[in-house]
């Protein structure tokens, strides 16, 4: 019964190496029990042979030696390095251009689209003022009197051409108050507004030629730095004809 | 003879002698240890500790031939199922067992249960280095080697045993 519980222990210890305590209750069953403790030596000398045998009967092959003495060595060669690095290089110049791409696309899209937020809030102001507070046909009391009015310095476009200035009011697109120069085009009523891009985020970005839209004709366009958008009943023929170049520039 | 060569050219012996018995031939052996030489030496930066490259090799060499079989052999099943006990019997080890003997009879094995026995044979590793790099749980090797050990007293005393049905010559097998 005791011989039977120490048995796979007994056949688990090894012949060429010190004991493990996990072996000592087996071992110490062998050194009081004959019969298990002669099954043991025989295995452990049976075991100890077969070890030596298998070490002695499998030199190694002088081929191999060689080869593990000529390995090359994996210190990598220049074309290596040249490969990977320019890989890695490669693939961040395509990153950085993609997002570059992106942000890009991404601005324009956003300055296009608060263009288009300009005119719609210019043709809808054009639609509701229709009365100028101060009014004077001489262009340049109108910026005065607007610049006096926003406590800024207004400028009316040298663009357009003159004379046909009636009046102007303080107006607001959005939540940023502008100038409205009330003026007659072609003997249309028309409606300039001129603003800051910068609150808008649309610097550099303001210039839509004459066209018809939701019921009149609007252009949009930047000059020194001063954005301007000119709303009219006028067609776009007439409008086009009131720039100074024929064209917008 | 750079550090890779002075670390790793001492146990050249110890790998293709695992190799040889678990490929079971000479050509497959050196095609296993130069493998493990080619990994070794390109992943060499990661040995942290000099000490420990044996079991490193020997984790490497294990890998190679686990891969291999499985290569051969499509699916190897390397999870502990339940399988046919050999039965134990209190006959006594043979002795005087030829490298051939062993061959033949480690290639009865399983390679699950051979390539712990190989490697309590020839790595000069515990049972509990062997669980290390082999990556298994102490009490998994050792039963596998228990098992494995009577298979293999069974295949030795099948082959030394006089055959009575087909006429050899004597003995057979060894």
């Amino acid at each position: 019964m005791e011989c039977s519980r120490y048995r796979e222990p007994l056949d688990l210890v090894p012949s060429f190496d010190c004991c493990d305590p996990v072996f000592t209750p087996a071992l110490d069953h062998a050194n009081i029990c004959p019969p298990c403790r002669e099954r043991l030596a025989s295995r452990l000398k049976s075991e100890y042979s077969i070890k030596l045998t298998m070490e002695a009967s499998a030199p190694v092959p002088e081929s191999l030696n060689l080869f593990v003495k000529n390995m090359p060595s994996e210190k990598m060669s220049p074309g290596r390095w040249m490969v990977r690095y320019g890989v890695i290089a490669a693939s961040i110049l395509l990153m950085a251009t993609s997002t570059i791409s992106s942000y890009r696309y991404w601005q324009s899209y956003k300055m296009e689209a608060a263009v288009e937020q300009l005119r719609l809030f210019s043709v809808k102001n054009h639609e509701i003022r229709n009365t100028p507070e101060f009014l004077s046909d001489d262009e340049k009391q109108v910026a005065q009197w607007l610049s006096g009015r926003l406590n800024k310095v207004v400028q009316l476009p040298k663009n357009l051409k003159p004379g046909s200035v009636v009046g102007a009011s303080p107006s607001a697109l959005g939540e940023h108050p502008v100038g409205a120069v009330h003026l007659v085009i072609d003997g249309n009523r028309s409606t300039l507004y001129t603003f800051d891009p910068s609150p808008f985020g649309v610097n550099g970005a303001v210039k839509k030629e004459p066209s018809y839209e939701m019921g009149h004709t609007v252009a949009a366009w930047e000059e020194h730095g001063v954005g301007y958008s000119l709303v009219s009943d006028a067609p776009v023929e007439s409008m086009r004809a009131s720039f100074v170049s024929g064209a917008m520039r | 003879m750079d550090k890779f060569e002075e670390l790793t050219v001492p146990h050249l012996g110890t790998l293709y002698r695992q190799a040889y018995y678990l490929a079971g031939n000479r050509d497959d052996a050196e095609d296993m240890v130069q493998d493990t030489y080619v990994k070794a030496r390109r992943s060499f930066h990661t040995l942290k500790d000099s000490a420990k490259c044996k079991p490193w090799l020997n984790s490497i060499l294990y890998r190679i031939f686990i891969d291999e079989y499985r290569r051969k052999k499509h699916y190897v099943e390397l999870t502990d199922v339940p399988a046919q006990e050999p039965e134990d019997d209190d006959s006594r080890w043979p002795e005087g067992v030829t490298a051939e003997g062993i061959k033949t009879a480690l290639e009865s094995l399983d390679p699950k249960y051979r390539l712990p026995l190989v490697a309590h044979y020839l790595s000069g590793q515990s049972y509990q280095e062997i669980a290390d790099t082999m990556e298994i749980p102490l009490g998994t090797v050792m039963s596998r080697i228990h098992r494995a050990k009577r298979t293999v007293k069974k295949e030795f005393a099948r082959h030394s045993r006089p055959s009575l049905g087909v006429i050899h010559g004597g003995r057979h097998g060894m």
